[in-house]
């Protein structure tokens, strides 16, 4: 693993959110936790997009799901996190919880 | 939800044609199940506008316009326009002639193109123009060799021929040494128009009616502007050239230094392709004051004088001229020249 992890804001959240999901995430149902958790209202299209960039840089892997009526028919992509994910997700809250640490030591 | 709501079809086919191939699906399927929530939450329209707005989203992510990697393995395009840009910078002096000559040549053809267009549009903005004719005069048979002006008397006795539907008379003055006079009558200005002048009876704009171009009445109409002697129609160039921003209705402008016209109306200007290029329009019920006992005469003829007729759907053309050379020959005897009307497809280029 290269040492210089790239994981942009809403990258995280959304890697969070897939994580909190478990087995049934995928574009819809992460908006929807992600207004829930965090009451940000953020555009179908940006998720879709954040998903493809996770996916590129291997944080999380999808297949595609059963389909439903309330689809239309069809499928959904179902995302699932990979350990690289999940250990990039708790590197970065160490290194945040690490800083805060030391905020409060002063 | 009384009818089975769908999405618009537009939107859809959006992202069916052209989101990455494997991407297509989910994108749908997660728009049609946004979409449903919506509709039950609002309403249709409101869902509607949401999965367009929605739809545009996604076009302005990168992902979106991506397509599968090894798809692009063995696409040159870019190399091509960069050779194609280096060899065009390689040989400057070709380059620069070639372009040029492409460019001049491109542009003549351009420049063709719109001027056979304005050409073919004269006068097709009338709404019955196919089987609108001009009469004209021919000596013997020789039909390329015609003249326009129709003698005064004709016009009238045409009136029975059956398969005329429409005619109009007019005679086109051509220029005019126009004096505009103030409300009280001394001469206040004095113009000279080079054309555009021409008497026209109300009935010219049922023939030549101009219905598919903007021209429009500003004050007055065809059917009372037009109808008493001494009355004169003028453009709005010319309303504002005589009076700027004064109402010109109801003044007098006095032609020839003789003949005194009283403004009945203004009409917008006559649009460039046309064959009836007027400003001002006297009334034809003036003519009697013009040419006096010239309106009777069966024999001389003026060429400003032009008479226009809409035949029939589907009359033959031929029908018609003989009907009307036989009206004439009957009031016709001397026999010095033997004039046969003819009908031509005319109101086409045949420039006054």
């Amino acid at each position: 693993m290269s040492g210089r992890i790239y994981l942009g804001e809403l990258e995280e959240l959304i890697l969070l959110m897939v994580a909190l999901i478990g087995t049934d995430a995928y574009g819809v149902s992460i908006a929807t936790a992600l207004e829930e958790q965090t009451g940000r209202v953020i555009t179908i299209s940006a998720v879709h997009a954040a998903l493809h960039r996770l996916e590129d840089k291997g944080f999380v892997k999808s297949k595609m799901g059963g389909a439903s009526m309330e689809r239309g028919g069809r499928r959904k992509r179902l995302f699932q996190i990979t350990t690289y994910g999940r250990q990039t997700l708790e590197e970065v809250r160490d290194v945040r919880d690490l800083i805060w640490a030391q905020i409060q030591n002063i | 939800m009384v009818t089975d709501p769908q999405p618009p079809r537009w939107a859809e086919m959006l992202i069916e044609r052209f989101a990455p191939k494997n991407f297509a699906e989910e994108i749908r399927g997660d728009l049609y199940e946004m979409y449903l929530g919506d509709v039950k939450q609002r309403n249709h329209r409101v869902a509607r506008r949401k999965y367009v707005w929605r739809v545009l989203g996604f076009c302005t992510h990168t992902f979106f316009w991506k397509q599968p990697t090894q798809q692009n393995r063995y696409n040159m395009t870019g190399s091509y326009f960069k050779m194609a840009k280096r060899s065009l910078l390689a040989n400057k002096v070709t380059t620069t002639i070639n372009v040029l000559g492409l460019v001049i040549g491109i542009a003549s053809a351009l420049a063709i193109i719109s001027i056979i267009r304005f050409e073919q549009s004269f006068d097709t903005f009338h709404s019955d123009y196919k089987n609108t004719y001009r009469m004209v005069r021919v000596s013997g048979g020789d039909v390329a060799e015609f003249r326009t002006g129709i003698p005064y008397a004709i016009p009238p006795a045409m009136k029975d021929v059956a398969s005329i539907k429409k005619m109009t008379k007019l005679e086109y003055l051509r220029g005019a040494n126009v004096d505009v006079l103030s409300s009280d009558g001394k001469f206040e200005r004095q113009f000279i128009e080079e054309d555009g002048v021409v008497t026209v009876e109300p009935e010219f704009f049922d023939v030549i009616d101009f219905a598919g171009s903007p021209i429009q009445w500003i004050a007055g109409d065809a059917k009372t502007s037009l109808r008493e002697p001494s009355s004169v129609v003028v453009t709005r160039a010319i309303a504002q050239k005589y009076f700027g921003e004064e109402n010109p209705i109801g003044r007098t402008l006095r032609f020839q230094k003789a003949y005194d016209f009283k403004i009945t109306g203004v009409i917008e200007d006559f649009p460039r392709n046309t064959d009836f290029p007027f400003t001002m329009l006297v009334s034809y019920s003036s003519m009697p004051l013009l040419f006096k006992e010239r309106m009777s005469d069966w024999v001389s003829s003026n060429d400003g004088h032009a008479v226009y007729v809409v035949l029939q759907e589907g009359v033959n053309v031929k029908d018609v001229e003989a009907q009307i050379a036989k009206l004439h020959e009957a009031k016709y005897r001397k026999g010095f020249v033997k004039l046969s009307s003819l009908l031509s497809s005319a109101t086409k280029r045949s420039a006054f």
